[in-house]
């Protein structure tokens, strides 16, 4: 059997869809670009399963500096050490929470879902698992996309490793997630389906042949959605939505901003051991990383969701003759004994058991300080860093292995293109709340809610929207974040 | 979700008793208080390359990888589990452009003729048409299709201009989705319409086959003879016992017991040297064949849930007590009675619901509950991890009594109900090895254990053999075969106006001595397949 050559296929669709479009062959030539104009802004949500340990990450007041400061502060050596470098670029909050989780009428599956189910959309459930509206990733996606496609590719969404488990990164609307792309190879050819290759020559008969394909498909589409009702006829209306959108970013293939990576980048998958759980999460790492940097710069994309899944054993020092001594079955169960809020369990005092922790979480700043380091390695037109007109958002689905969902360990990297101010940590006292229900075991208070950073975010990407998921979720932006 | 099964759990808590071998329902009395909602399916990436296969039967076909959809319900054909995305959209254009190429360059293969005429070009179009729709086009269809095929061949002759078509076919939600209108017919109540003979017989192919319609079935929906009870029921005995059938079974089954989630294990190898990839690999083999004997050799419920037979070789034979066979390849074997019974015995199924270094209770006793007697628990409630209670330093006890202490207070009540079901497994370690004692700690073996919330199988059971022989003449766990069988077939969520025919299902079930195939053959002639919903505008 063969392996149908993806590259060539859009390659030679790409270019048939811009002569469609009239743009005739001068369009399709290598070095087209879009690097004139405004440069634009981009956002990446950095998203991680099992938050960070409480009192490790925090910013560090400065010696003297007053008890609210938001500008007088150091990183946290102890896990945020790796982001030192970028401090004049990061944003911490405190007591940011889920507060569209403390009402929500609908039980979570488990623990995981719980956060999960609101880590990225701030609404109410749909189901146990289930987010219950858009995530702020895809909300982003359509606000860029409103007026017709400007990336050949809507929106990226990678996963690293198996990615977090129980949550969802990215959904169009309540619901199933969105799929996400395990695989590097497959994720370059989806952002770079021409690669250095020169155009097709045989591209004008593709293009009139692709034409009236898509013309066919599009009343077929139609004829069908026609005879159907509710919500079958909305899923074959979303099938031809995607369909046109498919279309109209073929036309955008081939004209970058930047050199697309050599397909060289994926070298180091050759030799991989994909039995081998550290060698694929550093190698696969590595490579999303890259290729996520590259998508931004070559503004194939401008909105990425990269999903971490937790660093495996070797990672974070948790030997088998460890395993034995604390009795545990795995990180997961040595992360909950740890993390024992009532202290009963002696694990959550051991130095040992600690630090295989720590391990694992600095494991995860290291890959963030990778993806830092390749945004600012590129340079955008204007001289500035691509890091300047991006924002890096770290995301996680609890805050840690209690899974708390106060606190969130989130924080910002970058200027969004001069839209975010940066240096703060922004102050968020807890406010007293009125418990009802069963939540009274678990919430004493709210902090700010995780929605009013995603109202700041919608409108540092341009977005006028002013408020995000359910209405307990936040309904203002971040005050002073906005530059 | 939830209410859902809160509901089907509350009306299969009066059950009680032995299988209910009563006469079951005649058939379209479950019609009466029904309205099943729709579901628009869609091809998985199983059907779309079965389907493609036989629509360009012949061709040499590339490979096509498309996402996957989600699993929803214990399947992944859930309509529900198939949204739209940007992904898979592009997945079928890439898709549809390596196939017409590939079915272009390779037209002598397939195609029932060659030559650059226009009527060669219409004969083509026809046949990829009626395959590919599963079922005749209409007059509009044919003429949008030729136009796209005569416009193609003119510029650059027919080889490129059946690649046009195939990459157009491919791209239509006529063919990527399963569209079901339904038609009024007498003596059905209001709001319900039948399914016409072509989507019927879509309904079958892809039940039992996993792809279109063959030419026998199309001709028997072209020639209306499907709305007959006898004519459907005898196609749904060709289909079911052709070869096609068995992968399909295969796959129903890999998916109700989680079969692929063995390949997934990774136990500590400094506590079982004896696993590694290859047993594993084994033990999913032999899971699968132990399924397909079940069905194919068996065909009952009881040896399902009682069989005391298994698949082995010289790698797992010790696994399963028995003696190496003097083999690679897996023979079928005779199991100890007293150690074994059932799927729930097998090593395979008992080996993936295990944590790294000691089997689960919980993780048994939870899809007993959910996967073999349709009465889950509730989810745990978000702490639950965090509310386990530690046991001091140095404490030396068996799993179970590890289990026991470590769910007190809020977590008993939900887990007296699976841990009661789970420490049925006692005997068989994370390996599913039989053993009398508790590995390294020579402490005895506490089997015994209490069904809650379950039905007729309420009460005190002692150890998995005992439980594989009452569950092999359940009515409970009868019910809840019949709605796995459901929810595969149907592709959707079960609700309410299912629970008529699922227990019309169960009382054929219990009619037939448990036989399965004729549960699957009952199951097509319910009116939960041949009818839907009416579409409102």
């Amino acid at each position: 059997m063969r392996k149908p050559s993806r590259r060539t296929l859009l390659r030679s669709a790409s270019l048939g869809a811009a002569l469609a479009a009239g743009g005739g062959l001068p369009l399709l030539l290598p070095g087209r670009s879009r690097a004139g104009g405004e440069i634009p802004r981009r956002i990446v949500f950095f998203y991680v399963m099992t938050g960070s340990m409480v009192g490790r990450w925090e910013p560090v007041l400065r010696a003297g500096a007053a008890p609210d400061t938001e500008t007088e502060w150091d990183v946290n050596p102890d896990l945020h050490g790796e982001l030192a470098a970028y401090r004049n670029d990061l944003n911490y909050f405190e007591n940011l929470d889920f507060l569209s989780e403390y009402d929500d009428p609908t039980d979570p599956a488990n623990a995981h879902f719980q956060g999960g189910t609101h880590a990225m959309c701030a609404a109410h459930r749909s189901a146990a698992n289930l987010c219950g509206g858009i995530t702020i990733d895809q909300f982003i996606a359509d606000h860029l996309n409103a007026s017709g496609p400007v990336t050949p590719v809507r929106s990226l969404e990678l996963r690293i490793a198996g990615g977090s488990g129980e949550g969802q990164t990215s959904a169009r609307m309540a619901g199933p997630a969105l799929p996400r792309i395990d695989d590097p190879a497959e994720a370059y050819d989806r952002l770079f389906p021409g690669g250095a290759g020169m155009p097709d020559p045989d591209a004008a008969r593709i293009a009139m042949r692709r034409r009236r394909v898509f013309d066919l498909v599009a009343g077929r589409t139609d004829a069908l959605a026609g005879r159907l009702g509710g919500a079958e006829r909305s899923r074959i209306e979303q099938y031809r939505d995607s369909l046109s959108d498919l279309r109209a970013r073929l036309d955008l293939m081939g004209m970058v901003r930047a050199e697309p990576p050599p397909r060289s980048v994926l070298d180091p998958l050759g030799g991989l051991d994909w039995s081998d759980p550290t060698a694929v999460y550093r190698t696969v790492s590595d490579i999303d990383i890259q290729l996520t940097a590259a998508a931004l710069h070559t503004d194939t994309t401008r909105v990425v969701s990269l999903e971490l899944c937790d660093a495996p054993d070797e990672e974070c020092g948790y030997t088998p003759a460890l395993a034995a001594s604390f009795g545990t079955t795995g990180t997961h169960d040595l992360t909950h004994k740890v993390n024992d809020l009532s202290g009963a369990d002696p694990l959550s005092r051991n130095p040992e058991a600690i630090e295989v922790l720590r391990r694992q979480h600095l494991a995860s700043m290291r890959r963030v300080r990778t993806l830092l380091d390749a945004l600012a390695a590129r340079i955008e037109t204007d001289g500035r860093r691509l890091l300047d007109h991006t924002v890096v958002v770290f995301v996680s689905q609890i805050a840690d292995g209690s899974h708390c969902l106060q606190g969130m360990p989130w924080f910002t990297v970058g200027g969004c293109g001069d839209r975010l101010r940066t240096g703060r940590f922004f102050r968020a006292p807890r406010r007293a709340l009125e418990p009802t229900g069963w939540i009274t075991r678990r919430w004493t208070g709210a902090g700010r809610g995780h929605g009013d950073l995603f109202v700041t975010l919608a409108q540092a990407m341009g977005s006028t929207a002013t408020t995000f998921g359910a209405p307990s979720a936040g309904a203002a932006a971040i005050p002073g974040m906005l530059a | 979700m939830r209410g859902l099964s809160v509901l089907l759990l509350a009306l299969t808590l009066g059950c009680e008793g032995r299988l209910d071998a009563g006469p079951a329902p005649p058939r379209g009395a479950c019609l009466e208080d029904r309205a099943v909602p729709a579901a628009l399916r869609r091809l998985t990436p199983t059907e779309y390359r079965n389907s493609v296969a036989d629509v360009f039967r012949g061709a040499a076909l590339p490979e096509v990888t498309l996402t996957p959809d989600l699993v929803l319900g214990g399947f992944d054909n859930n309509a529900a589990g198939q949204p739209v995305s940007d992904l898979l959209t592009e997945d079928y254009f890439r898709a549809s452009g390596a196939i017409g190429a590939a079915v272009a360059a390779d037209l002598g293969s397939w195609a029932p003729c060659t030559d650059e005429s226009a009527a060669c070009a219409e004969r083509i179009t026809v046949l990829v048409l009626r395959r590919a729709l599963r079922r005749p086009p209409a007059d509009e269809e044919l003429a949008a299709h030729l136009a796209l095929v005569e416009a193609t061949r003119a510029e650059s002759g027919l080889a490129d201009a059946i690649g046009a078509l195939a990459e157009a076919v491919l791209l239509e939600p006529q063919f990527l989705y399963r569209p079901e209108l339904g038609t009024p017919r007498t003596g059905l109540p209001p709001g319900i319409v039948a399914l016409d003979d072509h989507e019927l017989a879509s309904r079958l192919s892809y039940l039992f086959w996993r792809t279109i319609p063959d030419d026998a079935l199309l001709e028997a929906a072209g020639a209306g003879e499907l709305q007959d009870d006898a004519m459907l029921e005898a196609q749904a005995r060709r289909l079911l016992e052709d070869p096609r059938g068995r992968a399909t079974i295969s796959d129903l089954h890999r998916q109700w017991f989680q079969v692929d989630r063995i390949a997934a294990l990774n136990l500590d190898p400094t506590l079982f040297p004896e696993a590694s990839p290859a047993v594993y690999a084994d033990l999913r083999e032999s899971l699968l064949r132990y399924l397909d004997a079940v069905f194919w050799e068996e065909g009952t419920m009881e040896a399902l849930f009682a069989g005391r037979f298994a698949f082995v070789n010289d790698r797992i034979a010790p696994l399963f007590g028995v003696p190496p066979p003097g083999s690679d390849e897996l023979v079928r074997v005779e199991l100890d009675p007293d150690e074994r019974a059932g799927i729930l015995t097998q090593p395979g199924w008992l080996a993936h619901r295990a944590h790294q270094t000691v089997h689960s209770p919980i993780f048994r006793g939870t899809f007993v509950l959910e996967h073999v007697l349709c009465a889950p628990t509730p989810p745990a409630p978000p702490s639950a991890e965090s509310m386990t209670t530690p046991l001091p330093p140095g404490t030396v006890v068996t799993t179970r009594e590890r289990t026991v202490r470590s769910h007190t207070g809020a977590c008993a009540g939900c887990h007296a109900r699976i841990d009661g079901v789970g420490f049925l497994f006692e005997h068989y370690d994370a390996l599913g090895r039989y053993r009398i004692v508790e590995t390294d700690l020579s402490l005895p073996i506490d089997a015994s254990g209490m069904i809650r919330g379950a039905g007729d199988l309420d009460g005190p059971v002692t150890g998995a053999v005992e439980l594989g022989e009452r569950l092999a003449t359940s009515p409970q766990a009868g019910r809840c075969v019949a709605q796995h069988y459901m929810r595969y077939a149907l592709g959707r969520t079960l609700t309410e106006e299912d629970l008529c025919t699922a227990e019309a299902l169960r009382r054929q079930l219990a009619a037939t001595g448990g036989d399965l195939r004729e549960l699957l053959v009952a199951l097509v002639l319910s009116p939960s397949f041949r009818t839907r919903s009416a579409i409102v505008p």
